[in-house]
């Protein structure tokens, strides 16, 4: 045969002059002339030997069609057949045909025709096949690529990444899992739990094909080699429950386990850690299973430490949502309800801490922690225990965004301190009254001198009314005057009781609203009889307008009182200068209310300026000392100060500050 | 004033007690006269008439004491009857002790005040008598020549004339006319009357020239305050 277009060897040439030859149209026609041509001149020199020498162009049609297609074939076969019926029938070299050959020519022509179109079919068909190879080829081709730079980008990853991972063969251990089953063993789990053995079993099955540089450095291995020969090496007990709980999972064919545990270095350190399993599922194989293990020690440690002092603080903590109910709360809170934390979470504040204290105190502090302030109060509040003193600060939290999510809530029960505060408060109230009730023994000569006087008077001009009535022509102008004069003393006389007797009635400190000038006018008169029996005088110097202050009045006019007999027992000895007394009263910095008793006396002996406050310490021979210490603690409950300091010339000064009410 | 209006001096610092002693002794027909310290009772002039004070024992500036005091230095003595507001039982001793006629605790009754004033003015009275009279011997004493109150102390001491006349070295003729004189001078009407006039004088029978009228002293300045 020719050795034209199925010689295996000259294919690739083959198919690249095909394609060379299908380009063009002209080129594929001229092939049907040229192959014609080529097969006439064969079969001319063949035709003296054989007339069947003009079946070649047979040939020509053939090669037509599979070069240039079907209409080049069609030329070609047109072609054939004319020179066939020229050529190579009877009469030789005319057009004219024998009757006897028309049989010949016409098969000939339906030979020619069929193989010009089951030759350009033929090739047809072999076009699609090759370009539908050639598609494939190529598609193969960028599938291999792909997936080449998957697997780069894969062991970029595994290399490269900070998370432990760890690549391990668990087909073996899935076949352990398999047979347990086969045995007829339903609970995994259990049976794990209950037999460590084969647990143990199952870890030795484990093959690790490799790990990552991460996991290296993690477990602190010297080399790649080292870590893969050592699974073992990396288990404490916690990481043999985490293995369990992972090979469970396996066995009841979960696609995915994520666990926390703790694991070894093969220094031995512990490390805390985060692992997952991802188990390729069915049929794909469990020979490339996938471990990542992140250490999470420190993270561990920091939660600890937080969620310790959550929980173990001695203050109630929690923390409320804007709904008013209570995400979570620690075990302090637990115990001031005596209710778990899984009853109170969920439940609204109201409903746990009542409406009312929730209406008034709770919510209105919740808002503002919400809208974003620190809120913070004080007060008692009914719970299972009893009324508790509770001390409460709201912080707003934000987890995530600008919006305040929750509050959270810092308690402290106070209740023992404000017992004990008020305890001492109420002891204080007493030793005050007591100083109180002393002093007022000390001035009862002047109390009852002050008490005599207006009833002196009412009696004296009692009298007078009557002597003036039982005359023949009474003079009533003056007993008019008498009477009112009478009328006038008998409210001076009970002036002066009330205010004895509130200064020795024992009653609760109360504080009210208190102009100090009033207060220094009520003194004077308890203290004047005294200051004249000291041949002294007593001199008021006060600012015509003092803000007010919030103060307890018996308790503050016990203080003047005392700093006035003070002043005055100081000027006792004083014969060559006035013994005067002077209380002023000032607007003070700092929104405060000034008031100072200022006497020309011995002053003070700088020597006890120091214990000047202290109880039972006194200058004094029959002095209890208790008079500046009382004072002081009085002056100090009011958030105000007592303090001394010697004149310029003569004396001492006694100042007390008190914070003024705005 | 009439030398027979006797006057209530009330001193009382405290306003309502001294318009009620007022009010009261006007009531009862008394004359009163009231001052809120001692200093203004000291400084007003008072009349020449029996009376009384009645004093605050607590006086701011000069204390009722201590104008008792004063006045009995001043020999300008007037009876004291001492309020008080209450029973100080040393201060009482001490005013009684300063011959104070009465100590009344406030509220005092009516009576006792009364009966105490119109002692007080009793005594001041019987007291101006004794002083009127003691004024008026001693005002004729002053008339005596040197020579005659010589006379008279020997007289008083009980010395004949003869004997008078040895001690002063003069006739006893001289002496006898001088007696008389000094008996005519004093008023007096015997030797026995002498003696008595003379012990009232404060002169005794060796001391020629008795102790005379005391002077006033100058006030202590009032204390401020």
């Amino acid at each position: 045969m020719l050795g034209v277009p199925f010689c295996p060897a000259v294919a690739a040439g083959r198919d690249t002059w095909r394609r060379h030859v299908a380009q063009s149209a002209v080129v594929r026609y001229a092939v049907a002339v040229v192959a014609v041509a080529v097969m006439v001149v064969l079969g001319l020199w063949l035709r003296p030997i054989v007339l069947a020498a003009g079946q070649l162009l047979l040939l020509a049609v053939l090669v037509t069609g599979w070069l240039g297609g079907l209409r080049p074939a069609l030329l070609a076969w047109g072609l054939a057949t004319v020179a066939f019926a020229y050529y190579f029938t009877l009469p030789l070299d005319s057009v004219k045909v024998d009757p006897g050959q028309l049989p010949r020519l016409m098969i000939f022509a339906l030979v020619a025709g069929f193989m010009a179109t089951t030759s350009a079919a033929r090739r047809r068909a072999e076009d699609a096949l090759r370009s539908a190879r050639d598609e494939l080829e190529t598609r193969v081709g960028e599938r291999t690529r792909a997936l080449a730079d998957s697997e780069r980008r894969y062991r970029h990853i595994f290399d490269s990444t900070r998370v432990s991972i760890w690549e391990e063969d668990l087909t073996r251990v899935k076949q352990a899992l398999d047979d347990l089953r086969a045995r007829g063993v339903h609970e995994v789990g259990d049976y794990l739990a209950a037999h460590p053995e084969f647990v143990e079993h199952l870890i030795a099955r484990v093959k690790i094909v490799d790990v990552n540089d991460a996991s290296v450095a993690l477990f602190a291995a010297s080399t790649k080699q080292e870590l893969v020969a050592s699974l073992v090496g990396i288990f404490v007990p916690e990481t043999r429950v985490a293995f369990r709980k992972a090979m469970t999972a396996l066995a009841e064919g979960r696609p995915f386990f994520e666990g926390e545990s703790v694991v070894q270095t093969l220094r031995g350190q512990r490390l805390t850690v985060l692992f997952t399993l991802t188990f390729p599922q069915p049929p794909a194989s469990l020979a490339s299973v996938l471990v990542t293990v992140t250490d999470i020690t420190d993270r561990k440690r920091a939660e600890y430490l937080t969620g310790h002092v959550f929980e173990s603080s001695p203050d109630a903590i929690y923390i409320v949502g804007r709904d008013y109910r209570y995400q979570r709360v620690n075990a302090a809170f637990e115990r001031r309800w005596r209710l778990p934390a899984e009853r109170i979470v969920g439940m609204r504040v109201d409903e746990l801490a009542g409406t009312e204290p929730f209406e008034a105190t709770y919510k209105p502090h919740l808002d503002r922690c919400f809208a974003g302030d620190e809120a913070s109060f004080v007060g008692w509040f009914p719970t299972p225990a009893g009324r508790q003193y509770l001390t409460a600060t709201y912080s707003p939290l934000r987890p995530d965004s600008q919006r305040v999510e929750a509050a959270l809530a810092i308690t402290r029960d106070l209740t023992d301190h404000a017992r004990a505060a008020d305890a001492l408060q109420q002891a204080q109230a007493e030793l005050a009254h007591m100083t109180r009730v002393t002093t007022l023994g000390e001035m009862a000569a002047s109390i009852a001198h002050e008490v005599n006087q207006p009833l002196a008077a009412i009696v004296a001009d009692a009298n007078a009314s009557l002597n003036w009535l039982a005359s023949a022509t009474p003079d009533v102008d003056s007993v008019r005057e008498a009477l009112t004069a009478i009328v006038k003393d008998g409210h001076r006389a009970a002036e002066v009781i009330q205010r004895i007797r509130q200064l020795a009635t024992r009653t609760a400190p109360q504080k009210a609203r208190l102009d100090v000038n009033d207060v220094i006018r009520d003194v004077v008169p308890l203290v004047a009889t005294e200051v004249r029996s000291h041949a002294a005088s007593l001199r008021l110097d006060l600012a015509p307008a003092v803000p007010p202050v919030a103060a307890d009045r018996v308790q503050l006019q016990q203080v003047l009182i005392n700093l006035v007999m003070n002043g005055m027992e100081a000027m006792t000895s004083v014969a060559d200068r006035p013994r005067e007394l002077v209380i002023r009263s000032r607007p003070h910095e700092d929104g405060q209310v000034l008031l100072a008793v200022e006497d020309a006396g011995v002053g003070i002996d700088p020597s006890s300026v120091s214990r000047l406050f202290t109880a039972f310490f006194t200058t004094k021979r029959d002095g209890m000392g208790m008079g500046l210490s009382i004072s002081r603690s009085i002056i100090e409950a009011h958030g105000g100060r007592l303090w001394a300091t010697s004149n310029a010339q003569h004396g001492a000064t006694f100042q007390l500050a008190l914070p003024a009410l705005r | 004033m009439s030398a027979d209006v006797p006057t209530v001096f009330v001193i009382d610092d405290d306003r309502s007690v001294r318009d009620a002693l007022r009010r009261l002794l006007t009531s009862v027909g008394m004359t009163v006269e009231v001052f809120p310290t001692a200093q203004a009772f000291l400084s007003a002039r008072r009349a020449d008439a029996p009376g009384c004070l009645v004093l605050d024992v607590r006086l701011p500036g000069l204390s009722g004491l201590d104008l008792q005091r004063e006045l009995a230095d001043t020999n300008a003595t007037l009876p004291i009857i001492f309020l008080t507001g209450h029973g100080d039982i040393p201060m009482s001793v001490r005013a009684m002790k300063a011959g104070a006629i009465e100590f009344l605790t406030k509220p005092f009754r009516e009576q006792e005040l009364l009966d105490a004033i119109r002692q007080a003015i009793d005594r001041d009275r019987i007291a101006r008598t004794k002083r009127q009279e003691l004024a008026e011997l001693r005002r004729r004493y002053d008339t005596l020549t040197p020579r005659e109150r010589d006379v008279m102390a020997g007289v008083v001491a009980g010395l004949l004339n003869k004997q008078i006349a040895a001690e002063l070295g003069s006739a006893e003729a001289t002496v006898k006319e001088q007696r008389g004189q000094v008996m005519l001078k004093m008023q007096a009407g015997s030797v026995a009357d002498l003696v008595r006039s003379a012990g009232r004088l404060g002169i005794g029978p060796s001391g020629l020239g008795g102790p005379g009228p005391h002077q006033g002293r100058v006030d202590r300045a009032p204390r401020p305050g």
